[in-house]
């Protein structure tokens, strides 16, 4: 077990290494960086001379490694249109991102287990039918159409919750749901043909022989043994529910790094967009190492070898 | 029902005219057509056949686990020292399982959760049955992995099924059997995934476990040598009836039905050489395939017209009752219901 | 003995395609039948290719034609069935000509996504070696980033346009085909038939075209249908950010963006280009999930 957190602990600074890498060759590939940073119509000496302020004239392996050793420290240079230290801008915004994400990630959680193991239960009845039918329905909804329909129904018509900003609670209300709506129909789904198929395995059978009532089959030994597909999948479907919080925020004018991220990118504040990236690709690898852990701690035959 | 011995040759199973039937895509089959049998205390039968004879819908049935709703009694009965068990439903049953009734499978290796400790597993029957308290359980459990012969039980308790090999958890599969004292042990072709050395070692292992609670036990395989070694009675199965009942030894020097005699000369034998093995021609029908009158007809070596037409009852001959035609000048006595 | 080798060589697995594609697509046409949902969605398939093809024909107005005098027209008023924009443009049309946008993205995406990934899958997963260490690195860097923010930065950097948003998600998508792909060859190289062929010395590149490929095309298949739905809903998505296929090219994407403005009180703006995404992504997932069933036995049972 020890190892396994080490050699996971390796791989996840390598990845984090080599999106730094690529996060840097993206700007230098999108055009010189000086005309970029520079409004369109800017006359070429003062190109020439923000050029040299901004060290693109120095030699790429120079540049290169100058990146890197700032980023190391955090040091993703200013925004451009603030002038605060880019990493600081968007450090700001992931408190109001995470509030969000796991949110939603807890709802979908507490709605699709359940959810999911009833469904695999009572299957091919006419509950589970229509569990299936939401599901697939659920998946087909993009999220940023869903929340412009609850924002027409709650806001517009019903004057109930807030159509954007963020604040209260009831600010929280309708992005969350707009965010956890694709994961619960996922995790729903898939924890039910997990479920389907722990419930044929042969062990389930054993516990049946030993006269383990129906509900302690599924809810203690099932669900446990299904456990282990399911975080592989909630860890995965994490990166959906971050890609999705951008969307979700811009539509709710939610204050998170998502939307502070879609702005920078309209507005060609690079410093943000890099600092922001680097953050997501070093937060999604930390996310994902937990997951792996949890998966190997779940799992005993990793667990103790 | 109580736990104490009763009188030798107390009955303890009896299936009558059992018919089991499943719903599928292509129509309702039935994979047990009519099947009568009895085990008594202190007594192993053996069901043998080939694969899709029925033998293992059959041990379902009994215990009441056969996948419903597809599966179900259609008709017949089963009763479990005398009280009729196959019409209650699952939370009744539930309380025979592992207690007055239990059941070893045929994969030690997928038989026991992956993710649960042998004690917490050997626990559940301890739990659903008993009032003992969680020490006791304990001690219970290391008391019987001992019994059945496991090393170190007391560290084994906190182990994992990945980190024993398949003989032991065949053998903690055992005790997960053992743990209430059933009076029946249903036995599903308990060594068919284990290593030739290790079977012999099993195989004896019930045998002294039978012996000592005085249990009665079903053994179902389709391996004869292990019916030769462990059993008192044989029933063989084809097709989802039962063409032959006798006892053992019969079985091995008188077989009648020509589907046992066939199996018996398929087993190599160990004293002569052959050249080419003996093999019954033909493959066992599927159970919307059978062929009408007799099962057995499409491949059997000794078939006449009225096999063709007419399924044959289980006729009662001297030492055994046997379905074919071939005996029907010897008897009228007829065992069970023609179908 | 020599009788035995040659029964256990010659493996049932390996498809050979020209042999049972005649049959294949009339079993094919029976099974679909019997699936209500997997039915449902071919013929939301094929509807939406005719939309597609023959859409300028269908659609009753010009889809780039403002007209200032019919702006926000409610749905059904002066033969606008759903309604016209702020620019008075007939949403009809526009979604009509989205189709084509939409289709075209969808499926170029998902094969030269699935063409690229499954190539360096192949070659990742037979050779193994370093090769395979730094180009799995590199799958795994990627996929260390949510796939929509990947697509969204690259083409944001990239510029708008249709070719761009095109680029955008092949390189976001070759990804999961390639890791898919490797982990089936990965698979397959173990397996006897292709043993025996290494050690009767049939040279690499045969054994990869003849003997694995056809091995692939099943896992390949069910991972674009899958794919295909993502693709759309990610274009969809950025171009509703305001990038990708920008105005006034009509998209179904960027009708949202622009009617997100409108909803307190023209609310078909939003709600039907809305409708479409779900309808296409939909009979997709429904042909997709059928054709998966259908494919690959072992997932059968789940619903």
């Amino acid at each position: 077990m020890f190892e396994f957190i080490i050699k996971r602990t390796m791989q996840m600074i390598i990845v984090i290494f080599l999106a730094l890498t690529a996060v840097f060759f993206l700007l230098r590939l999108s055009g010189d960086p000086a005309t970029l940073f520079l409004p369109p119509d800017a006359p070429k000496d003062q190109i020439a001379q923000y050029r040299e302020m901004l060290g693109f004239d120095r030699p790429l392996y120079v540049q290169y490694g100058d990146f890197l050793f700032k980023a190391v420290k955090g040091d993703f240079g200013e925004s451009l249109r603030s002038h605060e230290d880019a990493l600081s801008v968007v450090l700001d915004r992931v408190p109001a991102t995470f509030q969000l994400a796991f949110s939603a990630l807890g709802l979908s959680i507490l709605i699709a287990i359940p959810i999911g193991i009833l469904s695999a239960y009572k299957r091919n009845t006419f509950y589970d039918r229509i569990g299936v039918g939401l599901t697939v329905l659920g998946q087909a909804i993009p999220s940023f159409w869903l929340g412009l329909l609850l924002i027409f129904f709650f806001a517009a018509v019903l004057h109930l919750l807030p159509s954007g900003g963020g604040g209260t609670i009831f600010h929280m209300i309708l992005p969350t749901i707009t965010l956890a709506a694709y994961s619960v129909a996922r995790f729903a789904r898939f924890t039910r043909s997990t479920m389907l198929d722990v419930l044929k395995k042969d062990y389930i059978r054993t516990a049946k022989a030993s006269g383990v009532p129906m509900m302690r089959v599924l809810f203690r030994y099932a669900l446990k043994n299904s456990l282990i597909p399911i975080i592989t999948l909630v860890a995965l479907d994490l990166g959906v529910l971050l890609g999705g919080a951008v969307i979700t925020e811009v539509v709710f004018s939610w204050p998170g790094v998502g939307r502070l991220l879609m702005q920078s990118l309209l507005n060609r504040d690079f410093p943000i967009v890099l600092a922001g990236v680097f953050l997501i690709a070093v937060i999604y690898s930390v996310i994902n190492f937990i997951a792996d852990i949890a998966y190997a701690y779940v799992n005993p035959q990793i667990r103790v070898k | 029902m109580q736990k104490e011995g009763g009188a030798v040759n107390n009955k303890i199973l009896e299936v009558k005219n059992l018919q089991v039937q499943f719903k599928t895509s292509i129509g309702i089959v039935q994979p047990v057509s009519g099947v009568d049998f009895q085990v008594n205390e202190g007594e192993t039968l053996g069901i043998v056949g080939e694969s899709g004879c029925g033998k293992s819908v059959t041990s379902l049935a009994v215990m009441g686990l056969l996948p419903s709703p597809t599966g179900y009694i259609a008709e017949g009965e089963i009763l479990l020292e005398g009280k009729k068990i196959s019409h209650l439903n699952d939370r009744e049953m539930r309380k025979l399982r592992g207690n007055d009734i239990a059941m070893i499978f045929q994969e030690p290796m997928t038989s026991l959760n992956p993710v649960f400790t042998i004690g917490e597993q050997l626990s559940e029957p301890l739990r659903q049955h008993t009032k003992l308290g969680k020490k006791e359980i304990r001690q219970r459990i290391i008391e019987m992995l001992k019994l059945v012969g496991i090393p170190r039980s007391e560290e084994i308790i906190d182990e994992y099924p990945h980190q024993l090999s398949g003989g032991m958890r065949q053998r903690v599969m055992i005790s997960l059997a053992m743990l209430c004292k059933p009076k029946l042990l249903i036995a599903d072709e308990p060594t068919t995934a284990l290593d030739v050395t290790i079977q012999a070692q099993i195989l004896d292992l019930m045998k002294k476990i039978k012996r000592e609670n005085q249990m009665a036990m079903l053994l179902i395989t389709h391996d004869l040598g292990v019916i030769a070694e462990t059993c008192d009675r044989v029933i063989v199965m084809y097709a989802g009836q039962i063409v032959e009942n006798t006892d053992v030894r019969t079985l091995f020097n008188d077989p009648k039905h020509p589907y046992s005699q066939g199996l018996l000369a398929s087993l190599p034998k160990m004293n002569e050489r052959k050249q080419s093995l003996y093999s019954i021609k033909g493959n066992v029908p599927r159970p919307d395939e059978i062929p009408k009158g007799c099962a057995f007809s499409t491949r059997c070596p000794h078939v006449f017209d009225k096999c063709r037409t007419e399924r044959p009852p289980l006729l009662k001959l001297n030492n055994q009752s046997c379905r074919c035609w071939l005996y029907e000048a010897e008897t009228q006595e007829v065992m069970s219901h023609v179908k | 003995m020599s009788k035995m080798i040659l029964e256990n060589e010659v493996n049932p697995a390996v498809i050979l395609p020209s042999v049972k594609k005649r049959s294949k697509v009339r079993h094919f046409f029976k099974q679909l039948r019997k699936s209500k949902t997997g039915l449902a969605g071919f013929i939301i398939i094929i509807f939406l290719l005719v939309l597609g093809v023959a859409g300028s024909w269908i659609a009753p107005f010009d889809p780039l034609k403002a007209s200032f005098g019919d702006k926000l027209l409610p749905p059904m008023t002066k033969g606008h069935i759903l309604g016209t924009d702020q620019l008075g443009r007939d949403i009809l049309s526009r979604i009509i000509a989205g189709t084509k946008i939409s289709l075209l993205i969808g499926v170029t995406t998902v094969f030269l996504s699935g063409l690229i990934g499954s190539i360096i899958g192949i070659i990742s997963g037979y050779f193994r070696g370093w090769i395979d260490v730094i180009l799995m690195r590199i799958v795994d860097v990627q996929l260390s980033f949510p796939f929509i923010l990947l697509v969204l930065v690259v083409n944001a950097v990239l510029g708008a346009g249709l070719k761009n948003i095109i680029i955008s998600l092949v390189i976001g998508g070759w990804v999961i085909f390639a890791r898919v792909v490797r982990s089936e060859v990965l698979a397959l190289r173990e397996k006897e038939f292709i043993l025996s062929c290494v050690a009767t010395g049939v040279p690499r590149w045969e054994i990869i075209v003849k003997h694995i490929l056809p091995n692939l095309f099943t896992p390949i298949i069910v991972l674009s249908s899958l794919q295909v739905a993502s693709f759309i809903i990610a274009e969809a998505s950025v171009s509703f950010l305001g990038f990708g296929v920008q105005p006034p090219q009509p998209a179904w994407g960027n009708m949202l963006n622009e009617g997100k403005d409108y909803i307190f009180n023209s609310w078909w703006l939003i709600t039907f280009p809305g409708l479409a995404i779900v309808i296409t992504t939909l009979g997709v997932n429904l042909f997709g999930d059928w054709l998966r069933d259908e494919l690959d036995p072992e997932m059968k049972g789940d619903s």
